[in-house]
């Protein structure tokens, strides 16, 4: 079991609207390990679109993931690289 | 952010029946266009738009909600539906559950930002699925306005 906590600058230019929130749970529901999403001190599942939209993340804001399980390396590496890939 | 700012009871659409995603987004407008909240003129486009928004993927994200969305250059600011169907209707949503409550939201080109904060807050509002349950039950549009802003309440 390994647990991995990183900030990130979460770098989309609209924010985490709807579009690509789905596509980030979607991407963290294909890995076992549990997914939390962080800001200013709240945090939320980040395997759920509603709950990630409820924090209401702009471009340049940031954030902390929390992943934790088997998986939980290669979860980050990706769900970072998505969170700050510019685009959307 | 306060969600009666943005919707009024003229914003709230009862007991939706069951259609097709198209025709149930097209009653809605039909419903903000009788209202006077949208030109009878854009409501092609503005449908057009939502469909191709949907066809990137659904916005019924779970919870037996949707988030139909758009937007134009045609509105000014943030125009806000809550459309509540008991029986439910089919959304293509991602868990493949019908339903029960649709928040449309049109928003100004410009309003990235404004777009963004209000989906975030009505997600914050309506991810309690027992709100969602008791939204399914109202009788008239003043107890949706009630719900919502007892909820808000709590969320904000």
């Amino acid at each position: 079991m390994e647990r991995f906590e990183k900030q990130i600058i979460v770098n989309k230019i609209h924010g985490l609207h709807a579009r690509p929130a789905s596509v980030f749970v979607q991407m963290a529901n294909k890995f076992d390990s549990s997914v939390k999403m962080e800001k200013d001190g709240e945090a939320v599942d980040g395997k759920s679109i509603i709950a990630i939209l409820s924090l209401g993340i702009n471009n340049g804001m940031k954030i902390r993931l929390i992943i934790e399980g088997n998986d939980a390396s290669s979860a980050m590496n990706d769900l970072k690289e998505f969170l700050e890939r510019g685009d959307d | 952010m306060n969600i009666l700012d943005y919707l009024d009871k003229d914003g709230i659409i009862l007991g939706l029946k069951k259609r097709s995603k198209k025709n149930t987004v097209s009653v809605i407008l039909d419903h903000l266009v009788q209202k006077g909240k949208v030109e009878s003129r854009e409501k092609k486009e503005i449908l057009k738009l939502i469909c191709q928004r949907e066809e990137m993927g659904s916005t019924a994200i779970g919870n037996h909600i949707a988030f139909p969305h758009a937007r134009l250059t045609s509105v000014k600011s943030i125009i806000i539906c809550i459309a509540i169907s008991k029986e439910g209707v089919d959304f293509d949503s991602l868990d493949q559950e019908p339903v029960n409550v649709i928040a449309l939201l049109l928003s100004n080109q410009k309003e990235a930002g404004l777009h963004l904060k209000m989906l975030a807050f009505l997600a914050r509002i309506l991810r309690d699925k027992y709100l969602v349950q008791r939204l399914k039950s109202v009788k008239d549009e003043k107890d949706v306005l009630m719900l919502l802003d007892n909820q808000q309440r709590v969320v904000r």
